[in-house]
């Protein structure tokens, strides 16, 4: 069992963008899953909150999230989960969020994205970092065991929904997602998967996703989700929104999104979402970390295109 | 002299080196060839001399890994071929000088010159001009290009005149040679020929001088600004000044660049602060380069600004460039500027009236980088602006204290403390600034601003903080946010050790302690840190407070007779409380770390 | 040589997943670097597009690279590039006993190149960007038949376009490239340009297309949409070249 201050070091660590041991890995693994093992699908939280969208492995920008947000544990977060896949640090990223959930779970929620899957981190990097950086797939396999423990969503003060996609049309009540078994790999269809996938388009009713999975869903689908679980908001993310966020359907729904300048050549800003005691919204934009403040990963490019 | 006493190992292992200089594996050449010195060493001078270096001469065919080592050890090896041999050394350099690889080429040349360094003065006619000779008339123009790097060596040396005047020759005919990468390195190597040879042939460097500076290739016409600064040490300056000018009017931007980035060197060179003439005439064209069309011939020549005026500056031809480029086109022109403004100031004299606009609109810049750029240069400034600094700066600090970039507010708040400490005092704008950035929307702002109030609170004294900061802080324990709350709670925990006894006692305590009430568990958790703050200047003894003013003597005669008490009877209670029965995990830990940590003191 | 490398890694990349057939590429590169599917579908598109483009003729590549397209597509081909890389694929070639009969190598630094006219077909991916002058393509607009099919960055003040520019200039690159409409007015008879965007959304259709689509899954499409539309495809034709135009599905549209 590691000790309080175990937990503390490996913060610091991880702080400085430094990897740590397979087996302080595995032990930080194991205490966030007795953790998150006890936390609802609907982790009811809250406010004051601030919410954050994908992160994506941009870690010295998530160092920016937080120098504009405020440290953890002064500042009560949530993430909207990606936290790995395509930049270049998802795995510090991934174990800094888990340190700081162990160190103080009350000040931290964090729930999964359509990343969070071990298909899916095969394809867009974080399999391969791991590779790269442990020289097994071992410290992969830890992260993506603890992804199936992640929560699906939460609510704040019972008002606000949270949840990485959007909705889906096998769910109409919060009690629905509170019944999903959620402790395994992201199915390609069902609740479960399109609650992580899904997007909200200026349609009305269902449409077809072109990401392939979840779902399209219009603002009567949300107008309609929302009365009947007396919610005032739905805050999601996965979508990239060049300004960092963006109200939909008469601000019943926000996307937010937390990785500035995606995968280091999109050029957009990022934002998180403020709610106070009373769930009163604030965003706050920011931008990449300036060059200054990182350390590029030796010859690695710091974007990909094509040559 | 070197030593025979090798022990028989030693041997073993350089016979096993010779060998392996033959060995078929180019990697074990290598390795080998990095030894030649070790193998010389342990050969003697005249087995090196006689087997080693004839045998390193017939093996320059060799791969460019190889050579490399090679020409790196050749050029060691002076010191084992014995005294006077030096020479010997310089048939397998030239080889190495004509190769393909440009790196082993450049080494070449290198060793060339460290060999010809330890040849005698009798024996350079002898050996090294009829290498330089070779190579200057090589059929290919790597020869060529290497015979360029030895001219210097050989004419900084005691020749007879004929040598001198053919060495003169061939310089001569490679600064003309039909391929331009010659005429380049030719160029490159004008600057040391003409400080090397002794008996200096003016008019003729002065001829190859002007026919480079002409040359239609501008890789060759960029050399020219250097061979200005090197021919105006030892030439007059009026047979240098025109080829300045022209090659700041150069049709290509880099070669206009690379004269506005050494502009201030030239200036110097030419001993321009003599002559009303020269400063002119040098001034104008660099006002040219102020105006430049290409942005990066201007931002040079912004860099350049402080310096060129002090050497050569009329003040009336400079100054309408100066403004105009604080309204360039470019940010980065303008932020070049901005860096240099304030050694501009004390650089002009007469014309500080004139710059005082500039550094103005600098200040006002629509581009943070360029406002940030003037604030940096802070001191240099001030020392210009003197006793009316404030009137400039605080508006501008202020201004840019609601800058949309976070990154700049931190800049301008991390400046305060240095301003403060300037003026000695802050108008009251300023004041409020630093007592407003604790509101700030971002977090790290927030901190510094925190950090930023400490150092203006020890600079003025417990009187000034007391009149200036704490109520407001207090005021912002009950903000609605809860986050500036938590700030707030930070800024009490930083000003408890300065501020008077009275105001921590009567103000700071009794807000933090409400605070340990408030329905957010991070406030309540700061509050808990934030008591242990106060307990630790509650329990210190009162002369420990800095005295600054009149006014602090004034506050502190209230000697307040148990301030150690309150913690007894006020800090802990509460903190006790807050461990045992807060519903909130972290507000019970860090009250209980807060009440830990006060027992040991 | 690090531009051949790194594309070469990105097309093995293509190939191991299954986007097209390319045997001979891992005769160049060992590695298949790292790269999500949106840069392995943007490759696949590019190959796609241009290798339509093969029936036109005999073709030059300019900066050819470590590109394989010779043995896959046959044909016959003058493959240009730096002496370097020249040099290591004949070599590579040579070892592999790769087909070399119908191609021709030469070694040429392209800023100073000038083509011959026997091939009437010029492909050039990501190489104008890089080079100092215009020669080649003023060399191929008074050609009288002649089909030049350029795969470059496009020139764009928006935000994605500016941080792209700045990236390669981190790398030491200025590129020299041109805005769609710049593209589109190159003084030929006739010039289609398209944004890669709209070359990928012509050419997934149909069975390949859902082919391609199944190989990975593929999360951001507005993203892939982004950086595609960032990129062009542009072809210059003269002559014979203008008719040939017609016949290629991606243009069928216009």
């Amino acid at each position: 069992m590691a000790q309080e201050s175990d937990v503390d070091l490996w913060i610091d660590k991880l702080r400085r963008c430094e990897v740590l041991g397979e087996s302080s890995v595995r032990r930080l693994c194991e205490l966030a899953k007795e953790i998150l093992v006890d936390e609802s699908n609907v982790q009811k939280i809250s406010a004051p909150v601030t919410i954050c969208g994908d992160i994506h492995g941009q870690f010295y920008d998530l160092l920016e999230l937080f120098r504009v947000g405020g440290d953890c544990p002064e500042t009560n977060y949530l993430f909207l989960g990606d936290f790995v896949d395509r930049g270049h640090y998802s795995l510090e990223t991934f174990l800094f969020l888990v340190a700081l959930k162990v160190r103080y779970p009350g000040r931290i929620t964090l729930i999964r994205g359509n990343h969070e899957s071990r298909q899916i981190t095969q394809v867009y990097g974080f399999y391969d970092e791991c590779v790269r950086k442990y020289g097994s797939a071992q410290v992969w396999k830890y992260c993506t065991e603890l992804f199936d423990f992640l929560s699906l969503s939460a609510v704040v003060d019972n008002k606000v929904l949270c949840v990485h996609g959007g909705l889906s049309p096998s769910v109409s009540t919060l009690d629905q997602i509170r019944t999903i078994d959620r402790k395994h790999e992201v199915p390609h269809d069902g609740a479960m998967c399109d609650l992580l996938w899904s997007d909200p388009e200026e349609i009305s009713g269902w449409g077809l996703s072109p990401r392939g999975a979840g779902y399209l869903f219009g603002g009567d689908v949300v107008e309609k989700f929302n009365a009947q679980n007396n919610l005032d908001l739905i805050a999601r993310a996965h979508q990239l929104v060049m300004e960092g966020h963006k109200p939909l359907f008469d601000d019943k729904l926000v996307t937010v999104w937390s990785a500035p300048n995606y995968c280091y050549r999109c050029g957009n800003v990022a934002a998180i979402l403020q709610l106070d005691a009373n769930l009163n919204r604030s965003f706050r934009i920011f931008q990449a970390a300036p060059q200054h403040v990182r350390v590029v990963p030796q010859k690695d490019p710091a974007a990909e295109y094509f040559l | 002299m070197s030593s025979f006493s090798h022990s028989g190992e030693e041997l073993a292992e350089v016979a096993v080196l010779i060998d392996q200089l033959k060995d078929e594996d180019a990697k074990v050449r290598v390795v080998a060839t990095r030894n030649l010195c070790k193998i010389a060493k342990a050969l003697g001078p005249i087995r090196t001399r006689e087997e080693l270096v004839p045998f390193v001469s017939e093996s320059t065919d060799e791969g460019d890994e190889v050579l490399l080592a090679m020409v790196d050890e050749l050029g060691k090896l002076p010191s084992f071929v014995g005294e006077r041999y030096a020479y010997v050394l310089l048939e397998p350099i030239e080889a190495l000088a004509t190769v393909e690889e440009a790196s082993v080429r450049e080494k070449a040349v290198e060793a060339a010159a460290s060999v010809a360094a330890a040849i005698d003065t009798e024996e350079v006619g002898r050996h090294l001009v009829p290498v330089v000779r070779r190579l200057a008339t090589h059929d290919w123009f790597t020869g060529r290009m290497s015979a360029c790097g030895l001219f210097a060596a050989a004419l900084g040396r005691d020749l007879g005149r004929g040598p001198r005047r053919e060495l003169r020759d061939l310089f001569g005919g490679l600064c003309r040679d039909d391929t331009p990468m010659v005429r380049r390195v030719a160029a490159s190597a004008l600057g040391g020929v003409v400080k090397a040879d002794a008996d200096l042939d003016r008019d003729r460097y002065l001829e190859l001088f002007r026919s480079l500076a002409d040359d239609d290739q501008d890789s060759v016409r960029l050399q020219t600004v250097e061979n200005c600064v090197a021919l105006a040490s030892k030439f007059d300056e009026r047979d240098v000044v025109p080829v300045v000018l022209a090659t700041a009017a150069d049709r290509s931007w880099r070669v206009r660049w690379s004269a506005a980035e050494a502009f201030p060197r030239i200036c110097e060179a030419c001993r321009a602060a003599d002559s009303p003439a020269l400063r002119a005439s040098l001034c104008s064209v660099f006002v040219d380069l102020l105006n430049d069309v290409e942005a990066e011939v201007r931002v040079a020549a912004a860099v350049a600004v402080p310096r060129v005026a002090k050497t050569c500056g009329d003040d009336d031809l400079l100054m309408p460039s100066i403004e105009a480029l604080a309204t360039d086109a470019s940010q980065q022109v303008r932020a070049a500027l901005a860096s240099a403004v304030g050694s501009l100031a004390s650089a002009v004299g007469d014309a500080r009236d004139r710059v005082l606009p500039v550094l103005l609109g600098l200040l006002r810049d629509a581009n943070s980088e360029v406002r940030l750029n003037v604030i940096s240069n802070l001191a240099s400034v001030h020392d210009v602006v003197g006793p009316d600094v404030s009137k400039i700066l605080v508006p501008a600090v202020a201004d840019l204290s609601k800058d949309a970039k976070w990154r700049v507010r931190a800049a301008v708040i991390r400046h305060v403390p240095v301003v403060a400490a300037r003026l000695g005092k802050l108008d009251d704008t300023l004041c409020t600034s630093c007592v407003a950035w604790l509101a700030d929307d971002v977090a790290a702002v927030r901190a510094l601003a925190t950090t930023n109030l400490r150092a203006l609170a020890k600079l003025f004294g417990p009187a000034w903080t007391k009149r200036v900061a704490v109520s407001r802080v207090v005021d912002m324990c009950r903000h609605r946010y809860y986050l500036r709350r938590v700030t707030a709670l930070k800024a009490c925990a930083a000003l408890a050790d300065v501020v008077p006894p009275d105001a921590l006692r009567l103000m700071l305590l009794p807000a933090v302690l409400q605070a340990t009430d408030d329905q957010v568990p991070n406030v309540r958790f700061n509050a808990a840190q934030t008591l242990y703050a106060l307990a630790l200047a509650l329990a210190r003894p009162n002369d420990d407070l800095p005295l600054r003013t009149h006014e602090d003597a004034m506050d502190t005669t209230d000697e307040p007779p148990a301030m150690l008490d309150i913690v007894g009877s006020r800090v802990i209670p509460r903190l006790d409380r807050l461990k045992a029965e807060d519903p909130d995990a972290d507000v019970r830990d860090f009250a209980k770390r807060a009440r830990d940590d006060i027992a040991s003191f | 040589m690090e531009l051949a490398l790194s594309t070469a890694r990105a097309k093995k990349r293509c190939a191991e997943r299954g986007y097209i057939e390319d045997p001979y590429v891992s005769h160049f590169v060992a590695d298949r670097g790292t790269g999500d599917p949106s840069m392995t579908r943007g490759y696949y598109a590019r190959i796609r597009a241009i290798e339509l483009t093969f029936p036109f003729g005999p073709r030059l590549v300019l900066g050819a690279g470590f590109d394989t397209s010779f043995w896959r597509c046959g044909g016959k081909a003058v493959e240009v590039d730096a002496p370097d890389v020249i040099r290591a694929k004949r070599e590579i070639a040579k070892r592999n006993s790769l087909r070399v009969d119908g191609l021709d190598f030469v070694e040429a630094d392209l800023n100073s190149f000038v083509p011959e006219s026997s091939q009437p077909l010029i492909i050039a991916e990501c190489v104008f960007a890089y080079l100092r002058n215009d020669n080649i393509l003023d060399w191929a607009s008074r050609q009288e038949n002649v089909l030049v099919v350029i795969f470059e960055p496009l020139k764009s003040n928006d935000k994605f376009g500016k941080i792209m520019f700045e990236n390669f200039g981190i790398r030491g690159w200025n590129l020299r490239t041109k805005t769609m409409d710049e593209w589109a007015v190159l003084p030929f008879q006739k010039v289609k340009a398209l944004s890669m965007k709209t070359v990928c959304d012509r050419l997934l259709v149909g069975e390949e297309g859902a082919r391609i689509r199944g190989l990975e899954p593929f999360d951001d499409p507005s993203e892939f949409d982004l950086l595609m539309s960032h990129y062009g495809l542009v072809l210059a034709a003269n002559g014979t070249a203008v008719p040939f135009l017609d016949t290629l599905p991606f243009l069928l549209d216009d």
